[in-house]
């Protein structure tokens, strides 16, 4: 590591006293050092996937990379390309800031990913059917009963209830994080409403637009397809007899911060995009309000949340659900996507035992590995955590996107004893990571190439007996310099990812 | 499937604030113009009649401190002032609200002009606007929303949501006519032949026709000059130029014709509405209608406008449940 340190500022310092006057380098600034940097190798030299575009970068220089950022930028400006912040009072709607390089994967990274990812979304969606059913897993102690029935997200509702081809979750987003070793783990699981394919589609679009030259000298695999294959996932959840079903996208509404994705799917698979207020529930059965009457509804892709789905059945003065919509769902007169309860399958705590799930109904290793998780209501686990606070990551199990975390090595005293008092209060509600070295990787800001850590979040459709997942996924990146937050509520951005054919 | 009627409803006022901010816009750079040539006290009257136009005078006058003389600081605030529907960039604002709602109705291409425009606006600075600045600005705005419609036109299907388009903006642009010719024409039928309201000059009817963008086909059509007669026969009956009302309301009862094909024969009382209103005007004659009472004839007009607006929502939008469960 000290080598290649050495070795790379040593050119630099070459180029800068030999050639005063020529412009600067778009790299000259490149720190290395991070436990696995996408593009440089241990030697310092750029991997084989990356070596076109690095050459690239040289000839166009900083000068040129701007110009080119700032088309991107102006281009998600227009099309609205936009997420809201919460808890902000004015101008809430902000563009996503995309960096302008693209990460890289070969087809043989790639491959592994997807088989882990289709193993692991057929070990989560038999684990969801028989904890609302049997309950084998819990009868032979693989898991423990107490951590199922008491997770936040487990909803007592879907017992015995029949889902269409047992598909309980048909949208999923995974995390992912490259470790020291170039191998991917799995940070968690999205198995509710996740977010995100939008940007991953919209990225790629701009960066055609911004760098074309690239795309002819990379064989870059297309993800254009992911609406077209997630309409006809949603198909296959059409209540039988129902040939032609008609399918919409439940939306919070325009307020939500996920909006521009619910419009942006609708509009691209040709559907319509309907509010809790556009539906109405007769006899068990969903109808949408039009123009012509009411018109039978057979298929929803809701992105409103469990408790907000239907006020009869869940939190009662939501005013975002359908009013009988969970009534009509057990009567079968309407597929959801994802079904109610999936949230119980991407607790924290109980993510720590989807490798054993996939050892349990599989019969299989599980091909990604997890990340080591400490379960904070073992009471030697919980001791060492509590001694440990300030080297480990503490995250509340039921909560995403980033809030309820605490960040050992960048919180103060008084954080860590806030956590502290709350893991003693509830153990159960917590658990702990090691803090991960996430992977660099190169990102254009403000005029020199830096690295930044980043994640992976691939999207996987499963409907029953097969899987897709596009090759590709949304790269988040962490844009503030040494953060590890990725999330785009936490000032994370989005870069595009490109996963090479052979 | 049928069109959701929330989406009806976007469309049909994201099209009505589109046409209420290309109307204000016009006006105002119109008249902008039209006062460098005018005395000040001439002026002060010609601004009231501009603020009654756009429904400003009355509530205004009190809240705000009667903004009757022409006030830079007043009218930027009828441009750019964010707070309000009235102004300018409050109704595109309006209109960018209910197309982000129906981004999937309507075509990227059409969102993507509104968005545009609305950003353009809201990046502008109105304190460095001067009288000659916002002219430009304001016919530059013009121009965006006539882009925006040819956008509309040239990249959206032709269908129902189309429809509901172009029934919302005829129906606004019929009731900015019906307004502005009740402004203008109104006082001197009312006081003819008294000394205190001078007879309208020229400036003034060019200044109304211009604002329906009318100055150049008025003259093709009637060649003995611009006099009142010929213009309220122009803006209220005739049959091509598309800024009269009655080719405002042949539109409407051909559209909602449409709509009620597309729809199935839902909607009964906004056609028989619409087509009551278009029969009027196909039927009447501008000596019959200037020897009545000119003013209650256009607040008339207005009113069957606003009519046919409530038929549209109780057959398409708001209709209760319980009648649609039955039918």
């Amino acid at each position: 590591m000290e080598q290649q340190k050495k070795s790379r500022g040593e050119v630099v310092e070459l180029a800068l006293s030999t050639l005063d006057e020529q412009r600067r380098q778009p790299f000259d600034g490149y720190a290395l050092g991070a436990p696995y940097d996408e593009l440089f190798d241990r030697a310092a030299a750029p991997r084989p996937q990356y070596q076109i575009l690095h050459e690239r970068l040289q000839e166009l220089g900083p000068e040129e990379l701007l110009q080119r950022q700032q088309r991107a930028d102006l281009s998600f400006l227009n099309q609205g390309i936009t997420f809201t912040v919460y808890g902000q009072q004015e101008s809430t709607e902000r563009v996503m800031p995309t960096d302008l390089l693209p990460r890289i994967l070969t087809s043989a990274e790639w491959t592994k990913i997807e088989a882990g990812l289709t193993q692991r979304i057929e070990a989560l969606n038999l684990f969801l059917k028989d904890i609302y059913n049997e309950g084998k897993i819990l009868a032979d102690g693989v898991i423990p009963r107490e951590l199922v029935y008491s997770a936040q997200h487990y909803r007592r509702e879907m017992r015995e209830l029949v889902v269409p081809r047992d598909v309980y979750v048909a949208v999923c987003g995974s995390d992912l994080v490259r470790l020291p070793d170039g191998g991917f783990a799995v940070l968690e699981d999205n198995l509710r409403v996740p977010s995100g394919v939008s940007y991953m589609l919209a990225n790629r679009e701009v960066m055609k637009h911004v760098f074309p030259e690239l795309f002819r000298n990379y064989q870059v695999q297309p993800i254009s397809q992911y609406c077209q294959a997630l309409l006809a996932t949603l198909r296959l959840l059409a209540p039988a007899g129902r040939s032609d079903p008609t399918i919409v996208v439940l939306t919070p509404g325009i307020f939500n911060s996920a909006y521009f994705e619910h419009a942006f799917l609708a509009r691209q698979m040709g559907i319509q995009l309907v509010e809790g207020s556009d539906l109405a529930v007769h006899n068990n059965v969903v109808y949408a309000r039009t123009t012509a009457g009411l018109r039978r509804v057979d298929v929803i892709y809701r992105r409103v949340d469990d408790d907000f789905v239907d006020p009869l059945a869940f939190r009662a003065q939501s005013r975002l659900g359908v009013p009988g919509l969970f009534n009509a769902y057990r009567a079968g007169n309407v597929g959801l996507a994802n079904s109610i309860g999936t949230g119980v399958a991407d607790d924290k705590a109980v993510y720590a035992y989807v490798p054993k799930m996939i050892k349990y109904y599989l019969d299989a290793d599980a091909i990604l590995p997890n990340v080591e998780t400490y379960l904070l209501d073992d009471e030697k686990q919980c001791q060492h955590v509590l001694e440990h606070l300030e080297d480990l990551v503490v995250k509340a199990v039921g909560e995403s996107g980033g809030y309820g975390m605490l960040i050992g090595p960048h919180s103060t005293l008084r954080q860590r004893e806030e956590f502290r008092k709350a893991i003693l209060a509830n153990p159960r509600n917590y658990i702990a990571q090691p803090t991960l070295d996430l992977s660099c990787a190169p990102c254009f800001i403000e005029g020199a190439i830096e690295p930044r850590h980043v994640d992976l979040r691939p999207f996987v459709l499963y409907g029953g007996d097969r899987t897709t997942v596009v090759p590709g996924g949304l790269t988040r990146v962490a844009l503030r310099r040494g953060s590890l937050v990725v999330n785009s509520s936490q000032g994370g951005g989005s870069k595009d990812t490109w996963v090479l054919a052979n | 499937m049928a069109m959701l009627s929330r989406v009806a409803d976007n469309l049909y006022w994201m099209a009505r604030y589109l046409e209420r901010a290309e109307q204000s816009a016009r006006l105002l750079g119109v008249n902008l113009n039209v006062m460098i040539e005018r005395s000040s006290a001439a002026a002060a009257g010609h601004w009231q009649r501009v603020l009654e136009a756009l429904w400003l005078s009355g509530g205004a006058k009190e809240e705000e401190g009667a903004p009757s003389v022409l006030d830079e600081r007043v009218l930027r605030d009828l441009v750019f002032a964010r707070d309000r529907y009235t102004s300018v960039f409050g109704c595109v604002a309006a209109a960018r609200h209910n197309a982000r709602q129906v981004r999937e109705e309507i075509s990227a291409e059409s969102w993507e002009c509104i968005n545009r425009l609305y950003l353009r606006m809201r990046g502008t600075d109105p304190a460095r606007a001067g009288a000659t600045q916002l002219f430009d600005f304001l016919q530059s705005v013009v121009e965006a929303l006539y882009l925006v419609r040819g956008t509309m036109d040239g990249t959206m299907s032709h269908g129902e949501g189309w429809r509901f388009i172009r029934v919302g903006q005829h129906i606004e642009r019929a009731m900015a006519a019906a307004r502005l010719l009740d402004v203008y024409l109104t006082p001197i039928e009312g006081a003819q032949g008294t000394a205190e309201t001078p007879p309208h000059n020229f400036l003034d009817w060019v200044g109304l026709l211009n604002s329906c963008s009318a100055f150049e086909p008025y003259c093709k059509s009637y060649a003995h000059g611009v006099e009142a007669r010929g213009i309220l026969e122009f803006l209220l009956l005739n049959a091509e130029f598309p800024h009269s009302i009655r080719y405002c309301v042949d539109c409407v009862q051909h559209d909602l014709g449409d709509i009620a094909i597309a729809a199935g024969q839902r909607a009964g009382r906004s056609q028989r509405l619409a087509g009551k209103l278009q029969a009027q005007l196909n039927f009447g004659h501008v000596d019959d209608i200037m020897g009545g009472d000119l003013g209650a004839y256009l607040r008339g007009i207005e009113q069957q406008c606003l009519e046919i607006h409530d038929a549209i929502y109780q057959s398409y939008i708001l209709y209760s449940l319980d009648d649609a469960l039955i039918a």
